[in-house]
C-alpha cells in the first residue's frame, strides 16, 4: 500500500517537466524552486501528504496546506517543500513521488542542488556541475558544454534517493549542482543554477530580483536551514566530501 | 519461546532515532525561546578546523562591518549586530537583533584572532597556541 497520497487540485497534463525543491545542502533547489514560483505565480496544483510524515500544516491566507506541494503552470510543475524529508523516509517518499511522475507521464526532471565547497566564500560567481542520464534530450537546451560533468563522488540526502529513483524509472533526468555553503542559504548558489537553466522555455526566470534579495532569502530560510542541517547529518552527508572506491 | 533478533534490533533501533529527533526539538525549541523572549536572531554559524587554528563563520545577512560588535570574553566570543531584515517580529515593529555566544575551542593564542566581513558573512580566525616540543625518529 502506498505511504504517500498525491491530491491533485487540476488534472494533470502530460509531457509537463518536473523541477525539484527538496531541501538539501544550501537549500539551493528550495530557494530556486520558491523564486520560479514566486516569478511565475504558479498555484499549488497538487497536496502531497502522508502519515510518515510529522503532523505539520501550513497557514496561508486563512488556509491550511500540507508543507509538501506541487504548484503547476502549463509546461512545468515544481515541488516545495516547507520541511525537510525525514531520513528515515526519504527512500519511501522518492519511490513513490517517482512512481506518480512516471504514471502521470512526466516528460523531463529537472533538479537543482549545491556541492558544498568550503571556499565557498571567496567565489563569486559559483560554478555549476551538471549529472544526466540523457544527454541528447537536455544538449538543446542547456549548454552542457559550459558545465563541468559531476565526476566520481557520493551523493548524499533526499535528493540523492530522488536522484537514484529518476534513474532507475529512466526518466531523462538533469541535476545541477552549483558549488554553495553546506549550512547557510545559499541563493547565490541558486541564481548560477537557473541561470544555466534560462535556456529551458518554461524555467527561464530573471535572477536579477533573487541576487537583490540574496541577504533577505539568507534570512528567510534559516529555520529550515537549521532543520534541514539535522537531516542532513542523520544521512551521513559528509559521505560527499569522500570518493567512492566502487570503479564500474 | 523464539525472540526475533531483527525485529528487536528495528525496535531498538526506531527508539533511538526517535530519541534523537526529541532531544534535537528539544536544543531547537529552547533556541525559538530564548530567540522569542531575548528579541533576538541566533544567526547560523560554522566551525571548521585549520592545519594550524581554527575558522568560524558566522552568517550575518544585511549587516555592515560598522554595525558589529564582538566581544572576547576569554572563553567565548559574543557577536551583536541590527538585524534590519523584515522578520515576522520585524514587521510586528519590532527591532531585531543577531545575538550568538561561541564558545571558543580550548588552547588558543588570543593575540591571533582576527575578524572579517565580507557579503554578510563574518569569518573570525584563530591560530592554536605554540607549545610541545619536537620527537626525534630514533
Amino acid at each position: 500500500m502506498a505511504d504517500f497520497r498525491f491530491y491533485e487540485l487540476e488534472k494533470a497534463e502530460e509531457g509537463v517537466i518536473f523541477f525539484d525543491g527538496i531541501p538539501d545542502t544550501g537549500l539551493v533547489g528550495t530557494i530556486a524552486a520558491h523564486h520560479v514560483v514566486e516569478t511565475k505565480k504558479m498555484a499549488l496544483s497538487v497536496r502531497v501528504d502522508s502519515d510518515l510524515l510529522p503532523p505539520v500544516a501550513v497557514v496561508k491566507d486563512m488556509d491550511l496546506f500540507e508543507p509538501i506541494g506541487v504548484f503547476g503552470s502549463g509546461a512545468l510543475s515544481v515541488l516545495i517543500s516547507e520541511v525537510p524529508i525525514p531520513t528515515e523516509i526519504a527512500k519511501q517518499f522518492a519511490k513513490e513521488l517517482v512512481a506518480w511522475m512516471v504514471g502521470k507521464k512526466f516528460k523531463e526532471v529537472i533538479s537543482v542542488g549545491g556541492v558544498a565547497d568550503p571556499n565557498r566564500p571567496e567565489v563569486e560567481k559559483p560554478e555549476v556541475l551538471y549529472l544526466t542520464n540523457s544527454p541528447k534530450t537536455f544538449s538543446s537546451q542547456v549548454d552542457l558544454g559550459k558545465l563541468k560533468p559531476l565526476g566520481s563522488a557520493f551523493l548524499v540526502g533526499s535528493k540523492a534517493a530522488f536522484l537514484l529513483e529518476c534513474f532507475r524509472a529512466g526518466l531523462p533526468t538533469l541535476a545541477l549542482f552549483a558549488q554553495s555553503f553546506m549550512n547557510y542559504p545559499d541563493p547565490g548558489a541558486s541564481a548560477s543554477t537557473l541561470e544555466a537553466l534560462s535556456n529551458v522555455g518554461s524555467l527561464k526566470v530573471d535572477v536579477t530580483d533573487l541576487v537583490k534579495s540574496g541577504e533577505e532569502m539568507r534570512v528567510r530560510f534559516r529555520d529550515l536551514m537549521r532543520r534541514t542541517m539535522g537531516e542532513m547529518e542523520r544521512a551521513q552527508k559528509s559521505r560527499e566530501l569522500e570518493s567512492p572506491s566502487l570503479v564500474v | 519461546m523464539s525472540v526475533d533478533m531483527s525485529d528487536e534490533f528495528e525496535d531498538r533501533f526506531r527508539r533511538m532515532v526517535a530519541e534523537a529527533r526529541r532531544m534535537e526539538e528539544r536544543t531547537l525549541r529552547a533556541l525559538k525561546e530564548f530567540e522569542h523572549a531575548e528579541g533576538c536572531m541566533v544567526p547560523l554559524y560554522e566551525l571548521r578546523r585549520t592545519a594550524d587554528g581554527y575558522v568560524i563563520t558566522v552568517d550575518l545577512p544585511g549587516v555592515e562591518k560598522e554595525e558589529i560588535n564582538l566581544l572576547f570574553k576569554g572563553d567565548s566570543i559574543v557577536v551583536t549586530a541590527p538585524c534590519k531584515r523584515s522578520t515576522r517580529a520585524a514587521r510586528r515593529g519590532r527591532q531585531l537583533e543577531y545575538f550568538i555566544e561561541l564558545a571558543m575551542p580550548r588552547g588558543i593564542d588570543e593575540q591571533t584572532i582576527k575578524a572579517s566581513m565580507k557579503n554578510g558573512l563574518m569569518r573570525i580566525d584563530m591560530k592554536k597556541a605554540k607549545g610541545g616540543y619536537e620527537i626525534k625518529l630514533e
